[in-house]
């Protein structure tokens, strides 16, 4: 989270189990200037910043992401992970990403994939799982 | 840490607590709170819940009162307390889960001072110094500020534990965690501090917990459009909760930021 200060968060102690299905999402109350996280639908985590009650997100980004190089991506080439029912929202209302090949990449394609599945999902894996 | 002490007293004590006495369990602390009496007392009963004993050349107690301390939600109860101010100094981070490769990055560079309630032996905190460049490492906000921004992130600290309520882990241990299961490696934090609390997040039941920030850490990098505009002084320090009975790390922020 980046308002007039930079946020992070690390989920340490609910990482998802293999092979399980959740959903994520997030929300701005410009009102309030909160950030509303939520996980299978209930409220995780809120971030309130009073610079978001003048500004809006301007960027959307679905990513995988490790903390350390030695972790392993979710994924691998066999099972991949599986971002499916990318949306945004504009004023409230939410619509397809809309999603073209060109927009998914790796930051290192030696160390792991990333594949264009359709205008909402894509799936991504660790090329060298330990 | 913007604290001024009025010192009253001042002890110094060889380290003689033994390793048995070390491994007491916690759970016998109870039996202490109350017999606090003299500076060896409150050595012991520090050591006994940080095991910084272990870790340190020299120790020594001064009986003082708090005057405008930072810790948010507690600055305003800790204010006037009477509390024995423990310090240990020369200290070698020495960690059971480390990597043996990995040894610490500041030894004998940091000094730990823990507070101990003068009439009931209750923890109050652990903070620690650097004796170096404090380079990008930013003073901590204010106990207003860092209380505005915890709240903004949905955490409150309820409270101290029931003063015959103690933590089951030690403070190096749950500095053990947070090498192992945490995020940010305390061998190469320039401050580390502990705060034994009541905590919930998001309007769970409180539960104890230990909080470990580690401070002067190698920037973390920063994921997402313009994250490396992010200055490395908000992204130099962490906090780590840690669930003090189990020894489970739960969860680890950078919230809250310097003013």
């Amino acid at each position: 989270m980046q308002g007039n200060r930079y946020a992070v968060n690390y989920d340490i102690s609910n990482a998802p189990t293999d092979d399980s299905t959740h959903s994520y999402q997030c929300d701005l109350d410009t009102t309030t200037g909160t950030w509303q996280f939520s996980y299978d639908g209930t409220a995780w985590q809120s971030y309130q910043d009073d610079y978001w009650k003048t500004a809006v997100g301007a960027t959307v980004q679905w990513t995988g992401e490790i903390y350390n190089k030695e972790d392993d991506m979710p994924g691998t080439a066999t099972d991949k992970c599986n971002f499916t029912g990318c949306q945004y929202s504009v004023d409230g209302v939410y619509q397809d990403a809309g999603l073209v090949a060109g927009d998914v990449s790796s930051d290192d394609p030696n160390e792991w994939g990333a594949q264009w599945v359709s205008g909402t999902a894509f799936n991504i894996w660790d090329i060298h799982p330990l | 840490m913007q604290a001024l002490f009025l010192i009253m007293q001042t002890f110094s004590a060889p380290l003689f607590v033994s390793f048995a006495e070390c491994q007491t369990n916690l759970d016998n602390n109870m039996n202490n709170q109350f017999m606090v009496q003299n500076q060896s007392g409150a050595i012991d009963l520090s050591s006994r819940l940080t095991r910084l004993n272990e870790i340190s050349t020299s120790s020594s107690a001064t009986n003082m009162t708090v005057a405008g301390d930072n810790t948010p939600f507690l600055a305003r109860d800790f204010e006037n307390r009477s509390v024995w101010s423990v310090e240990y100094s020369g200290v070698s981070l020495k960690l059971k889960l480390a990597n043996p490769k990995y040894v610490d990055k500041y030894r004998q560079k940091r000094t730990f001072t823990v507070w101990l309630d003068a009439k009931t032996g209750q923890l109050l905190k652990i903070r620690s110094k650097f004796q170096g460049e404090a380079g990008e490492m930013r003073q901590e906000p204010s106990a207003d500020s860092a209380e505005s921004q915890l709240r903004a992130a949905g955490e409150f600290y309820s409270g101290l534990p029931n003063v015959s309520v103690q933590p089951r882990i030690t403070f190096l241990d749950a500095v053990d965690a947070v090498l192992s299961q945490g995020i940010g490696s305390p061998l190469a934090a320039k401050e580390i501090d502990g705060l034994c609390v009541m905590h919930s997040k998001m309007g769970s039941t409180p539960r104890l917990v230990w909080v470990v920030t580690l401070r002067g850490l190698p920037p973390i990098p920063a994921k997402g459009p313009q994250g490396d505009l992010v200055p490395a002084w908000q992204r130099n320090h962490i906090r780590n909760v840690v669930d003090a009975v189990t020894g489970k790390c739960l969860f680890a922020t950078n919230v809250p930021q310097p003013d």
